[in-house]
């Protein structure tokens, strides 16, 4: 059974993408899980893997060129099977224009005899159309993005002339389904989207709204950014446009994490030690576990639970920049292999080389600043994920316990959540958990 | 580079041709001892004689098919129709001599001519002194039609016109002659069938030929306030066309408004959002518009005149409209 393989969606907000390098040739054996292809995107490069075992029969797109996501890059057949019949993939960008067609035309035929009409006939109406009128372009662009002419009219206010869904109209709602959307982790086609009708709420007479509406989002990215400046710029400013964000800050005594860290490392190489950080990812990895409704997606279609608890931690770039990459499925790591995971995935990520399912951006964030000296600070979610965790420096301060003051260990962290998912009295009980389980650091080992 | 009026870059084209070719006369009405009536070509009979600046009686037809049996002769004549209202006496030597005699010879007659002529209203001359029927020409094939809106595009067209084996319609505008702009001192041709982006914009393509161009470019001024960024294409000729400057141009801004000083229906226009529709659909936001002439014999009268041809404000309206 040959299958396809397909330009990934790696991150809610790419729609094209490139073959850097294909790591696998035609005729090649390639085995399901193996990395077949580096694609870069306007965040990283990639490798590409592949789902299925076979033959890497046909390669459609080659190197270096933009394909939009959901696009057929290669087919894997099994062995010896026949290969289908495919097509090359529309390559070229969509300004591509027609030939020059300059030269004088051929003799006209004959003229047909037509019967004259007066002038008023031809200024009659517009076409019938049952919605809104959507631009050509604006069908392109929605096509493009795999949403039909349909949903287009039932979710797109048009602002043009007469209602008229123009381009602008589309790309805006495009970009504000992105930040409501689950980005998808395996590559496949856009998913449709069925139009939400608006709910009203029992009680308060408000009207829920509908996914953010198109055209409401004045996003502004400034011209001339390099692409990761400018997915910063889009997103971070989506999600404080889009995610009304709430704030808890706790003050978390690490004395004795401090200590069980030392000890650990004590036994451990110097390259598998232990981070202040990795404590954090695994305290709020336990805190997901037991507060399942923090380990959520925010979309559209509802809040959506995920079916795995994936920390996302913030790694900040040497030319600049930052990205968040995703640890799927840490919930269940011991703190040594949350660890290694967390070393082994920002050093990937410093390198341009992660793995579709590590740049997806799902995954609460944990975003911690503590090399850098400062007391706390506050993170942006980032869409669709439910919050993010901001963490300061561990700095020696005097408390007070039991009538005396004494120097602690102390750590601020500070919750943003999406106030749509939750409420902060649960972002209070979420923190207390984080700082429980921080503050008896033996629970970390369970 | 020199600041040279349309007039004078014209001048400087027809004495060049002459200077350089024995064969190359000029020949129409009231060229000679009047110095054309745009003065186009003042002092040429003193300067050239008599034998190559020729005045000839009202009468086109007869002045342009001679002219056509020079060229099929040998000669390079640039004939003068002091206005294409006139050409109308001469169309049936243009049409169907001048423009088939190649292809009906089966490439053994050439006619190399350049005609040259004045289009477009604007001057207080009435119905029947006041078109712009440029468009016609460019809908024959065999012909060649030039509409250059300044100085520097005259020069560089008419050095290809002179050099053309086959004939030319070289289209001036009776409101450019006084026009300014810089024109290289260095030689240069413009080649047909190449439109020149006349000023690059983001958000609508303007696109026009002859005097629409400084009005459209006008018109982007106008837009300016509204936050508009536009484009304005300058086709420089209408045969052959370039249709690949304009399509680019509207792959980009996603819109288009196509002006000319002829009359609407059934223009020019219509032919360039023809090729809009059959190129570029799919990258429109919007219909293609145009915006052209009053469907008016055009009036004496100096305000209703006024109101029959496009002006910036009536471009920037319609390109409006597309927002």
């Amino acid at each position: 059974m040959a299958s396809d393989v397909i330009m990934p969606q790696m991150g809610f907000d790419m729609t094209e993408g490139m073959v850097v390098r294909w790591l696998k040739h035609e005729g090649d054996t390639v085995t399901r899980g193996e990395m077949i292809a580096e694609i870069e995107t306007d965040k990283a490069t990639v490798e590409l893997e592949a789902y299925e075992s076979g033959v890497m029969a046909r390669i459609l797109v080659p190197e270096g060129v933009m394909v939009p996501v959901g696009e057929t890059i290669g087919l894997i057949t099994a062995p010896g099977e026949d290969v289908p019949d495919v097509t090359t993939p529309t390559l070229s960008p969509p300004v591509a224009a027609p030939p020059a067609d300059s030269a004088p035309p051929a003799p006209p035929a004959p003229p047909e005899p037509v019967e004259a009409a007066p002038v008023a006939e031809a200024n009659r109406g517009e076409a019938p159309s049952t919605g809104a009128p959507v631009t050509p372009v604006a069908r392109r662009i929605a096509e493009q993005a795999g949403l039909s002419v349909a949903e287009v009219q039932a979710n797109v206010t048009g602002t043009g002339p007469r209602g008229r869904i123009t381009r602008g109209d589309v790309e805006a709602y495009l970009e504000a389904r992105g930040a409501a959307q689950p980005e998808s982790v395996t590559p496949q086609a856009p998913t449709q989207v069925e139009p939400v009708a608006p709910e009203p709420v029992p009680d308060g007479g408000l009207t829920v709204a509908e996914p953010p509406a198109a055209g409401a989002v004045g996003i502004v990215v400034p011209a001339g950014l390099p692409p990761m400046r400018q997915a910063i710029a889009r997103r971070m400013s989506l999600s404080k446009l889009t995610a009304p964000h709430y704030y808890v800050t706790v003050e978390i005594d690490m004395t004795r994490a401090i200590q069980m860290r030392a000890e650990i490392n004590e036994e451990l190489d110097a390259e598998s030690r232990v981070t202040v950080n990795d404590l954090v990812i695994k305290a709020v990895a336990m805190a997901l576990r037991s507060h399942s409704h923090f380990n959520v997606t925010v979309q559209a279609e509802g809040i959506i639970p995920n079916p795995t608890v994936d920390v996302s931690i913030a790694v900040a770039m040497d030319g600049g920049g930052l990205i968040a990459p995703s640890m799927p499925d840490i919930g269940d790591a011991s703190l040594v292999d949350t660890a290694a995971r967390s070393r082994d995935l920002s050093g990937r990520a410093r390198e341009g080389r992660l793995r579709p399912n590590e740049v997806s951006g799902v995954g609460f964030a944990v975003s911690n600043l503590g090399m850098y000296n400062v007391k706390d600070f506050v993170a942006i979610i980032t869409p669709p994920n439910a919050g993010a965790i901001a963490v300061g420096s561990v700095q020696s301060t005097p408390v007070v316990q039991d009538g005396q003051v004494v120097v602690a260990e102390m750590m601020s962290a500070t919750l943003s959540a999406d106030h749509r998912a939750t409420d902060g009295a649960e972002g209070a009980r979420f923190m207390n958990e984080v700082r429980r389980v921080l503050e008896r650091p033996s629970l970390l080992l369970l | 580079m020199a600041q040279l009026t349309y007039r004078d870059a014209i001048r400087a084209g027809l004495e060049e041709a002459l200077r350089s070719n024995p064969e190359v006369f000029i020949m129409g009405e009231d060229v000679g001892a009047y110095g054309g009536s745009y003065a186009v070509t003042k002092g040429f009979m003193e300067e050239y004689g008599e034998e190559r600046i020729i005045d000839t009686p009202i009468a086109e037809s007869g002045f342009v098919g001679t002219g056509i049996g020079a060229a099929i002769a040998g000669m390079s004549p640039i004939v003068e129709i002091m206005t294409i209202n006139f050409s109308l006496l001469a169309m049936d030597q243009i049409v169907h001599i001048a423009a088939k005699a190649r292809y009906m010879s089966g490439g053994q007659i050439s006619v190399p001519i350049v005609i040259r002529t004045v289009s477009g209203g604007g001057n207080m001359l009435a119905a029947t002194h006041s078109q712009s029927l440029e468009g016609w020409y460019a809908r024959v094939p065999g012909l060649k039609v030039v509409t250059p809106s300044n100085a520097a595009d005259a020069l560089g067209l008419l050095r290809s016109a002179v050099a053309d084996p086959n004939p030319v319609m070289f289209v001036e505008h009776s409101l450019l002659y006084g026009s300014r702009s810089e024109v290289p001192d260095e030689h240069y041709t413009i080649p047909f069938g190449s439109a020149r982006v006349a000023r690059s914009g983001a958000d609508v393509s303007i696109i026009a030929y002859l005097r629409r161009v400084p009005i459209s470019l006008q018109a982007a001024e106008l837009l300016e306030d509204d936050g508009i960024d536009a484009e304005v294409i300058d086709l420089r000729t209408l045969l052959p066309l370039d249709t690949q400057t304009f399509i680019d141009s509207v792959h980009k801004t996603n819109r288009a408004v196509v002006v000319e000083e002829t009359w609407e229906f059934g223009g020019f226009a219509g032919e360039v959002i023809a090729q809009i529709n059959e190129k570029a659909f799919d990258s429109l936001d919007g219909p293609a518009l145009r915006v052209g002439g009053a469907n008016v014999p055009t009036p004496y009268s100096r305000p209703l005149e006024l109101l029959t041809i496009p002006t910036p404000e009536m471009v920037a309206d319609k390109v409006r409209s597309l927002f």
